[in-house]
């Protein structure tokens, strides 16, 4: 069964899947700050929900910098992400209505 | 000048981090300052600046420390220190002993400073309602005391506060003539237990001056 994530689990969930594999690129894509990312980014992988690997040592050592730590979803990340968004989308969706609601 | 202050915020935080994962931790965030270092060389906007990115790492690397713990882990910790403990009953004796001359000590000062400094005192239930009312004057503006006619028309006429009392350091004759009593020191001639104001008595309250 998927796990009830919060928005800012998913806000990074959502970034590595749409190809920001490291932490830098989840920062600037998702604009949370590099404090929250990096322990939110652990406690995904120890949920099992992303999986990281280090980059080829080599392939670093050629651009002559430190290797990164790249990560991306596991099936169970990816479900989790889908029940979330899907979460987020009725939940917006209903305070939408109530807005429009209120207004009226 | 900002990447050494940002490498050197890294490697403070690291000492945080547990030993045998402080490499690891060190290297990814080097080489995430190293591609943000390579992104403001090549002049990319909308990026954080080098040393507010490393301070991420100071959140992160306590997180590092706190993220294994387990209750068998603590168990396994509390077993190895009691052995050790009783190993050495000597070093033991001594530190249960400094700890609790230590702890008795200040429970001890603090129980003082608590009942004399930051406990209301008594017959008051909301001391953040308490106000107390000096007086001044223009041409002398320091704090003063009002005298007893003062402070029993304060008392009676005010319509903010919902009661009024008075005290006194010593005590205080009160009354005109033969028509006179002394009030003890520390006195309060209010009728309501929920004061809202206090007014410190002058010793010539019995003056027919009223302020």
């Amino acid at each position: 069964m998927p796990r009830s994530l919060g928005i800012t689990s998913l806000q990074i969930l959502g970034a590595i899947r749409d190809h920001s594999p490291y932490g830098l690129e989840v920062v600037t894509r998702t604009g949370l700050a590099s404090g929250t990312v990096y322990p939110t980014l652990g406690r995904l992988k120890r949920s099992g929900l992303i999986k990281a690997r280090w980059e080829d040592q080599r392939a670093a050592e050629r651009e002559g910098r430190p290797r990164r730590r790249y990560y991306e979803l596991t099936a169970e990340g990816q479900l989790s992400l889908a029940e979330g968004a899907s979460r987020v989308a009725t939940l917006a969706a209903n305070l939408s209505s109530a807005a429009l609601g209120g207004a009226g | 000048m900002t990447s050494l202050v940002a490498r050197l915020v890294i490697r403070v935080a690291g000492l945080f981090v547990p030993w045998g994962r402080r490499g690891e931790w060190r290297e990814e965030w080097h080489g995430e300052l190293a591609a943000l270092e390579y992104e403001h060389a090549r002049g990319t906007t909308g990026l954080p600046g080098l040393v507010t990115y490393a301070l991420g790492a100071v959140p992160h690397a306590p997180w590092m420390r706190t993220e294994g713990w387990t209750m068998d882990s603590m168990l396994q910790d509390l077993r190895f220190s009691t052995r050790v403990l009783l190993r050495s009953p000597g070093f033991t004796l001594v530190a249960a002993v400094t700890l609790a001359l230590g702890i008795g000590a200040n429970a001890s000062i603090f129980s003082l400073v608590n009942g004399l400094m930051f406990r209301s005192p008594a017959g008051i239930h909301e001391p953040d309602l308490l106000v107390q009312i000096p007086r001044s004057y223009e041409s002398a503006p320091r704090w003063d005391n009002f005298s007893w006619l003062a402070m029993e028309l304060i008392r009676d006429e005010s319509r903010m506060l919902s009661g009024v009392a008075g005290y006194s350091g010593r005590s205080l004759v009160i009354g005109r003539g033969t028509e006179i009593r002394q009030v003890p020191a520390s006195s309060s001639p209010a009728t309501t237990s929920r004061y809202s104001a206090c007014i410190l008595l002058s010793a010539d309250c019995c003056s027919p001056r009223t302020t």
